[in-house]
């Protein structure tokens, strides 16, 4: 009879497809993020290069900064050029790691400034 | 026989393929502040009064998000609810009375939010996660497997023919659901719906800017104090504080000498920016010691001074005290003392606690905030340790029958 070795092969299949899974976990993917400050709301894509999209508000100007906050790292405020009406993206790389970085969104335009803030995971 | 097996084994291709992708569909792990199905308590105390805002825990959403105000004391505070979503912007307005019917806002999904509290002119800004409970994806390809197991050995015996194909599918769906059922305890559990990206790590120490408004403060005028909360790192402002017993900080403020003394739970106007109003009939320096907990660490101690002028009030009285009794009767540096107090009736609980004390070194150097058990006939015993030989200051704090009662006594350490 095959059919034990072949129940084993699985079995062993399986274990090692969810070892696999469990161990190298993959992050959120591109999975834009929204946010809403008072004044202006975003989707934002939580990878390099940063891109901003403001959903809503009229924003002029829009500038990155990103702390990891149980690293104690903080990376210096990146800029961003808007390649299209409300869409921004990071002049630079801001992510030097994987992890979960916080970044801080200012916003400046016809709402006036407003500093919007969210929770990442960074993996790449 | 082997083109059966292996048309069974061609089944589980997919099988397995399916199970990877499901798989790969998890969130990363995450933390949060909030439980789900659980009440968020938080204690703010606003000139007009102390209250703790319940928001009660919802199992799924969209939501209505049941708000309501306790207070130990009755009062008439009357309070402006704001509900706002940091995801799409969404609001929800509503108000509410202490002791009275919850006020309904909505929660339209899981994720951030800010609740915005209004009492006169005050505002405190409570941010707090909305989590949704969510089951693994694992445990769905598990009662997937069992499920189509059982479906084959079913629609095998009903419609009488267990072909091989059948038994060998039946087989291998079991295999895969008792391959995943053995594997449970080493799979991550399912992160609820909402919760914030947390790493595992701690974070920074966080540094405390104590200041006042005015500058110098006058005896029995009310003034505003606030705690600026800096990363010890990066120097930005720290939002992350932990919900612990109940509120964001624990504010203590005492006289030097001890005679005036404040436990206080401050507003969050701003990120980083915690006040609170304060009246105290006393000159001289005060010490504040503000107790916080960053998401993911553990509880710290910022600490700071200020300044009161002006002439003390004839009419302000020395305060409660209280006698307790101590094991040993005296106490020495480094060794546990047991300092037992019997509350005038039946405790109710404050702050999640039957009892608070809080002692501090005479020279404000020392500060410790142990919890009571309520012992036999509700006496309340609390036990610590005190480092050094010198006097301690001591405050017990308890409920009852309405009114926060705190008692204070001094301790000296001898050797
Ligand atoms: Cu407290």
């Amino acid at each position: 009879m095959r059919r034990p070795r072949i129940l084993i092969a699985i079995c062993l299949l399986v274990a090692g497809g969810l070892f696999f899974v469990t161990a190298s976990w993959p992050g959120s993917g591109l999975a834009s993020v929204k946010v809403a400050g008072d004044r202006y709301s975003v989707a934002v894509l939580p990878a390099d290069p940063v891109e901003v999209r403001v959903t809503s508000g009229r924003a002029e100007a829009v500038t990155l900064a990103a702390v990891m906050p149980s690293m104690g790292h903080a990376r210096p405020p990146v800029g961003t050029v808007q390649t299209d009406v409300g869409r921004f993206v990071a002049e630079e790389d801001m992510f030097a790691m994987d992890g979960v970085w916080e970044v801080s969104i200012t916003l400046s335009g016809a709402e006036g400034r407003e500093v919007i803030t969210f929770s990442t995971v960074v993996s790449r | 026989m082997k083109l059966i097996n292996d048309r069974a084994a061609l089944l589980l291709i997919p099988c397995i393929v399916a199970l990877l992708a499901v798989l790969s569909l998890a969130a990363p792990a995450r933390a949060h502040v909030v439980e789900a199905g659980a009440d968020l308590r938080v204690t703010q105390t606003f000139a007009a009064g102390e209250v703790t805002l319940v928001v009660a825990g919802v199992s799924r959403v969209p939501a209505p998000l049941r708000v309501s105000a306790q207070a130990l004391r009755p009062t008439a505070l009357g309070l402006e609810l704001e509900l706002r979503s940091l995801t799409d912007g969404s609001q929800s307005t509503g108000s509410i009375r202490v002791g009275r019917d919850p006020a309904s806002l909505r929660a339209s999904h899981a994720g951030p939010y800010e609740l915005r509290v209004r009492a006169g002119d005050e505002v405190s800004v409570i941010p707090f996660r909305v989590l949704v409970p969510r089951s693994a994806s694992w445990t769905m390809v598990m009662d997937g497997a069992f499920l189509l197991a059982g479906v084959l050995v079913v629609g095998g015996v009903l419609t009488r023919r267990m072909s091989r194909i059948v038994v060998g599918s039946a087989s291998a769906a079991t295999a895969v659901a008792v391959v995943v059922m053995l594997l449970a305890p080493y799979l991550p559990a399912a992160q609820p719906e909402g919760a914030a990206p947390v790493a595992e790590l701690g974070r920074p120490y966080a540094q405390g800017r104590f200041s006042t408004l005015p500058a110098r403060p006058a005896t029995g005028a009310e003034f505003t104090l606030t705690l600026r909360l800096a990363d010890g790192a990066t120097g930005q402002p720290v939002d992350d504080l932990a919900i612990h017993h109940e509120a964001p900080a624990h504010l203590i403020v005492s006289s030097e000498d001890g005679a005036v003394f404040r436990h206080v739970h401050p507003l969050r106007t701003a990120p980083g920016v915690l006040t609170v109003r304060l009246r105290v009939p006393q000159p001289g320096r005060y010490l504040a010691y503000a107790e916080i907990e960053r998401q993911k660490s553990g509880g710290q101690l910022v600490s700071g001074a200020f300044e009161v002028s002006g002439a003390a009030e004839l009419a302000s009285s020395p305060g409660e005290t209280v006698v307790p009794y101590l094991t040993p009767t005296a106490p020495t540096a480094g060794s546990p003392v047991t300092i037992e107090i019997t509350p005038e009736g039946p405790i109710q609980t404050w702050l999640g606690m039957p009892g608070h004390l809080i002692v501090r070194s005479e020279d404000g150097v020392h500060l410790a905030h142990a919890h009571g058990t309520a012992a036999a006939d509700s006496v309340l015993s609390f036990t610590l340790t005190l480092p050094e030989p010198g006097r301690y200051l001591a405050w017990a704090q308890y409920a009852i029958g309405g009114r926060l009662v705190t008692r204070s006594f001094a301790v000296a350490v001898d050797r």
